[in-house]
């Protein structure tokens, strides 16, 4: 039985029983086992003659990106499992990347061009040519560029696929060829807004941490706001093999979850306060001196002086001609230049030249002095004790490492959380040296196409993501005319992850608000049920290229293992056959391996790294970060930071807002602060009608809303709940099981209640990703999610967010 | 001799279930079959945890068939379908021989390790996964772990061993007193599952 057309090919009962039998007779005649196994084996090898193996990456920008040993039988993908790397520390794969076989084939794959036949959002469809489909498509587009401008296309593209040519590659150089609109950053923002104005970055705004395999240096290990063994189980090996080796483990979250099983000691912290503890932190170290004292003068900006204006004293201000930053020498007490200076006042206000001015130092320590540990105990629940334990460890006791995901990110104050983090860092020394780093490590978006991406003199033209929705509707951005006619998205579930999902469904539902909705997916997500024409891309493993997009530190080769299913094509092959009707065909001709390879040739970290398609082909995995496999990454080493000033700037000199917003006020974003969230927060008077904070945990079962459909995991996790503390779900009179409708003003969603002793009262907690009709009512998480983002960053604050639960009947609203 | 058998370290163990889908994929296991389940130690449902917030306790166990010394399976099989395999020390099963009557079932202490066929398999795709070497499954067959018997045969490991992604699971040969599984259970402090039923699991849990 060869299993060429059998769905479940492998030994027959009679093949079976022939090789039990010889195993057991082998061992009656005494041979020891290994001959006899071996003698096995090569009766099962032909079994796998047939066998293929490739590999490619899992690419969902779960950040992880593991390598994938994929086996092909027969032109079918039967099994992927982990890819090796030259450092197998990084050999990996999650239940999520066990289950793409299941993906590949799922019978609900989008497998042919289809046509809404229905109103919008019915799910009727029916199956349209390629060629209807793109003309259809790009007559509309033409019309609306003569009707309405080119602005009027809006274009998606999401991190759905982190392969080169698709992410931030050949869609992002349609959009610009065709001189539509795009939406600014979304997510993970606030994370990456105080990291970057603080220590800069040095090649990918997400990487700022140590290479994680340097983890194990560090003395103490502070998990701040992230379930890491849930919602990236890829790296807790490393945390798991410091802590065996001594490294402590202290775990700050506001829930008890995985992670703080794991870790030596939890501190539970209010929701969205996590700033408040770092700040009183900062307090106790500079009150009890137990600042580094060195490492603030050569390495941070604690000695430069501050203007009234904000801005750093320079020599030119005092009539000379350089740029040089002004200090105060502490033995004379005089201005001197900083290249000069040995020991700058870290401290103290002056009057220099006629500027009033303080060092920046002390203006941090006037933000912190608010914050007294008991203040900080108010605000966060973390006992001013534990608070002042915390910052004797972190500052007296290192090198000492923070990471952090994004759960601090989703609130309002999100940025000020790195930003204090990096203030922290910088005037411990936990920063710039083995064991000692914060934030996180992702290589994103690092291998990008850049000019590649601009074909012609045409560029898109961003809108803040937040406001994106009323621009659509009112057809107006910030006070000017600015109408969105048309809507093209790949790779992207928009209507499944941005927040205030009624807005959008409202602007889709809206007659002649949008004329038409492409969207190119292989499974019917909350987006693709609005369209009007869906496209069938290639999967991952139907097509050829390259990821760079990791929390480790190679470039993957994407080794094609199957032909395109049904007709589905390639992303590349989809615009390629758009651009050609719109009349930009001349620069849209490449596969996607060939703008691919062009872009690394173009990519200054591809070039720096090496990093080149030949190698790629060769060695499948290539490392593309600094340091190598002995010498692990170390960020800012030796206290050279990617900033203006090479140093790590707490104090930031000229603030600015990533989407420009008009609510931006960069006279408060120069130091950190505690800010309340803007909804999620016991003083806000909406605290009344909506008592509990609503968290979205990101679990190992989906990435955001992709494998949603997947039907093994589904096995695992068949259907939406939420978690609710036990006196919450006491007061309401919610018994485990239940359904329950948690709802506010903007929305509503329903699910099975579950109870978590794990939770304190005044949270509930609903795990993310779940599609409009897998719930038993009409609703999705992001019904009740709010739109208002974070001035700094234009980031989604998808946990600032209060709701109500009640007990819900079949049958009900 | 050979004693196969596992170790599994329940403080690395994160119960991310990894070692289910992994066992689930390579061998072709039929909708809601499950040889390999992580079992919350802690609240009522998964990932949740038992005590007073915050001073919570969770833990996790991965259960498969334990693969016992002295089986309570194997002496009750009528047709001697269930066996222990002298080779390598695994309990094994001939579905051929199988008559269905579920008495291993009744037999075993480790509740939900084994499942009966009582339909023909169905799957979620058309496409067999994993290993083209698994046997395969039947109707009114009991199934259960093999511990991957067709990848040990060609000298690799169970699939949910080499899958872990916590690093947590451990294989080896406990008759080897140089394997490292028994230098594992010499130098760690162990449990075993229901050791007052006789059974010697070949599966040994590290706290």
């Amino acid at each position: 039985m060869s299993g060429a057309t059998s769905p479940h090919p492998g030994l027959t009962r009679r093949n079976f029983l022939k090789t039990t039998g010889l195993v057991a007779g082998a061992a009656v005649a005494g041979s020891a086992a290994l001959p006899t196994l071996t003698a096995l084996a090569e009766d099962t090898q032909p079994m796998h003659k047939g066998d293929q193996i490739f590999h490619s990456a899992c690419v969902p920008n779960c950040e992880n990106t593991c390598r994938l040993k994929l086996t092909v039988r027969d032109g079918k993908l039967v099994k992927a499992t982990a890819g090796d790397f030259p450092n197998n520390e990084y050999k990996r794969i999650c239940l999520k990347g066990m289950s793409h076989v299941f993906r590949t084939y799922h019978p609900d794959r989008i497998k042919y061009p289809m046509k809404r036949v229905g109103e919008r959002g019915s799910g009727e469809w029916e199956r349209i040519s390629w060629d209807d489909a793109i003309s259809e498509i790009t007559e509309c587009w033409k019309r609306l560029h003569e009707q309405y401008g080119k602005q009027s296309i809006l274009f998606f593209n999401g991190t759905g696929n982190v392969g080169v040519s698709t992410c931030s590659g050949i869609p992002t150089k349609f959009m610009n060829a065709m001189e539509g609109s795009k939406t600014t950053g979304v997510f993970d923002y606030n994370a990456v807004t105080g990291f970057q104005r603080t220590i800069g970055f040095a090649f990918s705004v997400f990487w700022n941490q140590n290479e994680i395999v340097d983890v194990k240096n560090a003395k103490n290990l502070f998990i701040w706001g992230a379930n890491m063994p849930d919602s990236q189980p890829h790296n807790w090996h490393f945390m798991r093999e410091a802590q065996e080796q001594g490294t402590k483990i202290w775990f700050i979250d506001p829930k008890f979850n995985t992670g703080a099983s794991k870790a030596d000691e939890y501190i539970p912290v209010r929701c969205g306060s996590d700033t408040a503890v770092m700040m009183a932190m900062m307090r106790l170290i500079i009150e009890r001196d137990w600042i580094d004292r060195e490492f603030c003068r050569d390495h941070t900006v604690a000695p430069f002086l501050v203007k009234n204006d904000g801005l750093f004293l320079r020599e030119s201000d005092l009539g000379g001609a350089g740029e040089d930053y002004v200090v105060v020498d502490a033995k004379t007490h005089k201005e001197m230049l900083l290249a000069e200076a040995s020991d700058p006042e870290l401290f103290g206000e002056f009057d220099v030249g006629g500027y009033h001015v303080k060092t920046a130092l002390t203006m941090l320590k006037e933000v912190v002095d608010e914050f007294s540990p008991e203040y900080a105990e108010k605000l966060s629940t973390v006992p001013a004790a534990k608070i002042e334990e915390l910052a004797e460890v972190y500052a007296l006791d290192g090198p000492n490492t923070i990471f952090t995901l994004f759960g601090p990110d989703r609130f309002y104050n999100g940025h000020f959380f790195s930003h204090a983090m990096a203030a922290m860092a910088g005037i411990t020394g936990n920063i710039g040296k083995p064991g000692a780093s914060i934030g996180e490590h992702v290589l994103w978006t690092y291998l990008s196409g850049g000019t590649l991406n601009t074909p012609t003199k045409g560029r898109a033209t961003a809108i803040a993501s937040g406001e994106a929705v009323d621009v659509i509707r009112t057809g107006k951005y910030r006070g000017k005319d600015y109408p969105i006619k048309a809507i093209y998205a790949c790779t992207s579930n928009f209507i499944g992850n941005y927040s205030d999902q009624n807005a959008w469904i409202d602007a889709l539902m809206t007659p002649d608000c949008i004329d038409l909705f492409v969207v190119a997916d292989f499974h019917y997500t909350d987006t693709v049920r609005f369209a009007d024409i869906v496209l069938p891309p290639a999967y991952w493993f139907e097509k050829e290229d390259v990821t760079g997009n990791a929390t480790h530190p190679y470039a993957i080769m994407q080794e094609k293992c199957i032909e395109p299913l049904f007709e589905s094509k390639t992303d590349a092959e989809i615009i390629n056959l758009l651009a050609e009707k719109m009349g930009l065909g001349e620069y849209f001709q490449q596969s996607d391996i060939e703008y691919t390879e062009e872009a690394l040739k173009k990519s200054k970290a591809a070039v720096a790294n090496n990093v080149t398609i030949e190698r790629l082909r060769k060695e499948g995995a290539v490392r593309c970060l600094p340091g190598d496999d002995d010498n692990p990454f170390i960020f800012a080493e030796g206290g050279v930071f990617p900033t203006p000033t090479k140093r790590l700037e707490f104090y930031c000199e000229k603030p600015t807002s990533f989407a420009k917003d008009p609510k931006f006020d960069p006279s408060i974003e120069h130091l950190p602060h505690f800010i309340p969230p803007l909804e999620a927060w016991p003083e806000n008077d909406l605290y009344q009608k909506y008592p509990l904070v609503f968290l979205q945990d990101h679990t190992r079962w989906r990435m955001h809303t992709q494998w949603a459909y997947d039907p093994v995991l589904r096995e695992l996790d068949p259907e939406p709940v939420a978690y609710l503390s036990p006196q919450d779900a006491e007061k309401r009179g919610i018994k485990r099981g239940d359904l329950i409708r948690i709802f506010n003003d903007r929305g509503q969603i329903v699910v099975k209640a579950l109870i978590s002793k794990g939770l304190p009262p005044g949270v509930v907690n609903c795990p993310k990703g779940w599609q409009r009709d897998q719930y038993v009512a009409p609703g999705s998480f992001q019904e009740l999610t709010q739109r208002t983002s974070t001035p700094a960053s234009d980031n989604h604050i998808q946990f600032d967010v209060l709701v109500e639960v009640e007990s819900y009947k079949e049958g009900d609203k | 001799m050979t004693r196969y058998g596992m170790v599994v370290d329940t403080a690395r163990c994160i119960g991310c279930m990894n070692c289910s889908v992994a066992c689930k994929q390579e061998n072709n296991l039929p909708k809601d079959v499950w040889w390999n389940r992580v079992l919350t130690i802690g609240g009522e449902d998964i990932d949740t945890p038992d005590g007073d917030f915050p001073n919570n306790t969770l833990d996790f166990i991965s259960i498969n068939c334990q693969h016992c010394e002295n089986p309570a399976c194997v002496k009750v099989c009528p047709v001697g379908a269930t066996y222990k395999d002298p080779e390598t020390g695994i309990v094994r099963q001939d579905y051929d021989k199988c008559i269905g009557c579920r008495m291993c079932m009744a037999a075993c202490p480790y509740t939900g390790v084994r499942s009966f066929n009582w339909e023909e398999p169905k799957y979620h795709i058309d496409i067999a996964t994993g290993d083209a070497d698994v046997p395969k499954h039947q109707k009114h067959v009991v199934e259960k772990c093999t511990f991957c018997y067709q990848r040990i045969a060609r000298g690799e490991e169970p699939a949910c061993m080499e899958l872990c992604i916590g690093r947590a699971r451990f294989w080896g040969d406990f008759d080897d007193p140089n394997s490292e599984v028994s230098k594992l259970i010499r130098e760690r402090e162990y449990q075993q599952l229901l050791p007052e039923q006789g059974t010697k699991p070949s599966v040994y849990y590290l706290v």
